[in-house]
């Protein structure tokens, strides 16, 4: 078995990205130490407890702000541009959550006659609620931002496959739970200032009812989408979309009666053709009903991978597939026959000249 | 796929968000009414504890 290299792509929106998280991460850190003393602490600590913290907030908001990208991007296409890098925001988290660890190892556990390793994971063996040991909870969390981290490379998401890709990277879900409760239960329990619970109870008020929100946004998108079966002696054929709905070069969203989305294009010079596709972006399962034409190729709206629309194929040298509908016209209306065809299967497009549209 | 996750998502959330705000408000509401002062691990005798200076 062997695998081909994949080199970083850098460009300039990746260094611009990364330069603006390497900002706010600074300017969020100097803020803290400056301010914090002041307006959060209660009582005054020491430097070594304010850097600590200092980390350890910084990397509870960027997982609360990489969380509220994914619904956020589902609820108003303005915020795709987020969506893009998402990944480097991931990885940039990591090493926050990995300074906070450093700075606590190096202030609780220093002056330990354990090796500070073993110190951390057996300094507290209660386990009833409150004195639950949250260090564990903490190390779970760093331990799901490492493996996240270290195969967010495009390479991993190819050696692995983008299903077991996608199912490994939701483990930040578990990640956030875990945060919460070690924050919960280790700084809320000696902190007598309000603004971290406040912190704390905004951060999930906002990443949960934005998950919230956009589910009920998207399952109101699948009614309204929603394609009713028509039957038919070749096939379970539903009635799409209105050809005269359909704007030129763009992509249009069909739900299926199995749930499944077909993404419909008009295309051509002068918009005469019509195919469609699996909604599913091979890459990373982005939404290619909301992608738009560029250069005769349906184009992803999230990293711009492409595919031709009569045949579902990447344009060489790319070699990512995704499956195609078998589609005709019956009037003014786009019919899908809903049993998708494998992924790359060439499949006629509706030409409306033939049709006398 | 895409539906597998879209439903996982829909799934998940609302569990989630019960469960991490009754952890939450537990934890609030449990806590001591006296702050719990945090402290270093007992340090080997003799050396200096890094919050007063002190020894022994």
């Amino acid at each position: 078995m062997s695998v081909g290299y994949r080199p970083v792509l850098w460009n300039a929106n990746k260094l611009w990205y990364d330069g603006a998280l390497g900002l706010f991460v600074g300017l969020y850190l100097i803020l803290f130490l400056r301010y914090a003393p002041g307006l959060l602490e209660s009582p005054a600590i020491g430097g070594a407890e304010l850097r600590m913290r200092a980390f350890g907030s910084c990397a509870f908001l960027m997982l609360t702000l990489i969380l509220c990208i994914g619904p956020l991007a589902r609820l108003d296409t303005r915020f795709l541009p987020l969506l893009y890098n998402r990944r480097h925001f991931g990885v940039m988290t990591f090493f926050v959550a990995t300074a906070h660890l450093w700075a606590v190892s190096g202030w609780y556990l220093a002056f330990s006659p354990l090796d500070p390793w073993v110190a951390l994971l057996v300094s507290n063996t209660d386990i009833s609620f409150l004195g639950f040991p949250f260090e564990w909870l903490g190390m779970a969390a760093l331990a799901i931002l490492f493996a996240m981290a270290a195969t967010s490379h495009d390479f991993w998401l190819h050696f692995l496959s983008p299903p077991i890709w996608k199912r490994l990277h939701m483990l930040v879900y578990l990640c956030y739970g875990l945060v919460v409760m070690h924050v919960s239960l280790g700084l809320l329990q000696s902190e007598t200032s309000p603004a971290y619970p406040v912190m704390v109870g905004l951060s999930l008020l906002v990443v949960s009812g934005l998950h919230m929100m956009a589910a009920r946004a998207e399952a109101t998108r699948d009614r309204e989408q929603a394609a009713p079966p028509v039957g038919g002696a070749d096939g379970d054929w539903v009635k799409a979309v209105r050809i005269d709905a359909l704007t030129p070069d763009h992509g249009h969203t069909v739900t299926l009666p199995n749930g499944e989305r077909a993404a419909v294009f008009r295309y051509g010079e002068t918009g005469e053709r019509i195919s469609a596709l699996s909604n599913v972006c091979a890459h990373q399962n982005g939404p290619l009903g909301e992608g738009r034409m560029v250069f005769g190729c349906v184009t992803c709206p999230w990293h711009g991978f492409q595919y031709d629309p009569e045949t579902g194929c990447s344009p060489p040298p790319f070699t990512e597939k995704v499956p195609t509908f078998r589609v005709r016209r019956d009037g003014d209306f786009v019919m899908i026959d809903t049993k998708a065809l494998p992924a790359g299967t060439r499949t006629p497009p509706i030409l409306l000249s033939e049709g006398g549209a | 796929m895409q539906i597998d996750l879209r439903r996982a998502h829909r799934r998940i959330w609302p569990i989630l968000t019960l469960v991490l705000l009754a952890g939450f408000l537990a934890a609030l509401l449990l806590r001591p009414t006296l702050p719990v002062e945090t402290t270093p691990v007992p340090s080997f005798k003799g050396s200096a504890d890094p919050r007063t200076g002190r020894t022994g």
